[in-house]
């Protein structure tokens, strides 16, 4: 399984990592928007890891330009945010996000929503 | 901790529980008291032997119980059991029920009361079939604090991200303060929350058709398994569910129930005409080795 993690944090980015990584996923990384997209055109991922807000668009933009950068195979997409509102939970599920991670999160929260999101 | 100070802690959570610790236990004694001994500026756990010797039934003997029975517990925990619950389970209780059209649930040691409202969430998605039907869940714990917690239907960002899909979070739960969810009323309202020791008669909760106790019997010994499975038995309706723990059988136990369709974990009290002695295949009695809550 692959997955790609678009964010911003280093920080974030390396927790997630370090967790994928400990289940068996190839990973790679975008601090941007743009750079996540590209990847998903040429990397394919089967799960996109994804920031609420990046530098260069929100993350609701990114899953809506998703269909655009994919031929064929559309990875599933998991929020994983500090935003953490009722509001921007639903815009996420409605843009077509198959799961929502707030953080702070742990590793059982991580697996939990790997899990329910069918990717364990 | 001294073995005189892990035998008193130990035997205070037999008596009062049922749970059992092995004689290896010491480091699980000491890290789940740790901190009923630091907010009572405790700074040994002969300190700790000593305040609760001078008041067996004041508040910090009942921390010390509470402390020293884990409380983990999330939502939905072993999801394909609340598959099966959806169903297998439901659909047969509606059959036998139809008449009376009264459906009685019993989380037992409900701990932070997941288990019980996830039973009521699926509930709740089944309401057009459950039309006109008394519904009723009871959720019982042996603490206090938990019990008064899980009424409130309140849970942080971990507990709402362990089990529950974002789906379910969305149609079931509203914010709250201080980053917390709450369960919707209608929800909440299913659920009737009550202080109970697994280890007394539980004869004033009424009969239920299904009665979740999962990942506690595995915290007592035989003698303590046999009396709590012969209790529920007898809180159940004829053709009533039992459902334990993943991994957790009765193996040994009793012949007070069924196998239920094969299912692992799954029993039927049988209804009288049902009753006989049936033998039970041999095998090790133990349930699994947690001592988690449900």
């Amino acid at each position: 399984m692959r997955c790609l993690i678009v964010d911003d944090s280093r920080v974030i980015r390396a927790v997630a990592r370090k967790i994928l990584e400990a289940r068996g996923y190839e990973v790679e990384e975008a601090e941007e928007a743009g750079d996540g997209l590209d990847a998903c055109r040429s990397w394919q991922p089967d799960l996109v890891l994804l920031e609420w807000q990046l530098p260069d668009m929100s993350g609701i933009e990114f899953v809506e330009l998703l269909p655009r950068h994919c031929e064929g195979k559309m990875p599933k997409v998991v929020f994983c945010s500090s935003e953490g509102s009722y509001a921007s939970i639903e815009a996420a599920v409605q843009a077509g996000a198959a799961e929502y991670i707030m953080k702070p999160f742990d590793s059982d929260v991580f697996d939990s929503k790997l899990k329910m999101a069918g990717l364990q | 901790m001294k073995r005189e100070e892990f035998d008193f802690f130990s035997g205070l959570a037999k008596q009062r529980a049922g749970y059992v610790f092995a004689p290896d236990q010491v480091y699980v004694i000491e890290s789940r008291l740790a901190r009923v001994a630091q907010r009572n500026q405790c700074r040994d756990p002969g300190q700790l032997v000593d305040l609760v010797r001078r008041a067996p039934d004041g508040d910090v003997a009942r921390d010390v119980v509470d402390a020293l029975i884990a409380k983990d517990t999330y939502f939905f925990r072993h999801a394909e059991m609340f598959r099966r619950l959806r169903e297998t389970i439901l659909p047969r209780i509606q059959i036998q029920r139809t008449e009376q059209r009264k459906l009685r649930v019993w989380s037992a040691a409900c701990a932070t009361g997941q288990e019980a409202y996830s039973v009521a969430m699926i509930l709740d998605q089944m309401a057009i079939e459950l039309a006109g039907w008394s519904i009723e869940i009871v959720a019982t714990d042996l603490n206090r604090k938990l019990v008064e917690r899980a009424a409130k239907g309140l849970y942080n960002r971990f507990e709402v991200q362990r089990g529950l899909p974002v789906r379910m979070l969305l149609k079931f739960f509203g914010e709250a303060a201080d980053e917390q969810w709450q369960l919707a009323e209608r929800i909440r309202s299913m659920v009737t929350f009550r202080e109970a020791n697994l280890l007394q008669p539980a004869t004033d909760l009424g009969a239920f058709d299904v009665i979740l106790c999962r990942n506690v019997l595995g915290s007592f010994d035989a003698e303590g398994q046999a009396a709590t499975l012969d209790r529920l038995a007898g809180t159940l309706n004829d053709g009533g569910i039992l459902i334990l723990g993943d991994g957790e059988n009765i193996a040994g136990l009793t012949e007070r129930f069924l196998p239920f369709e094969g299912l692992d974990g799954i029993y039927m009290r049988p209804a009288a005409a049902q009753r006989v002695s049936t033998p039970q295949a041999p095998g090790a009695a133990a349930p699994g080795a947690s001592q988690a809550s449900a």
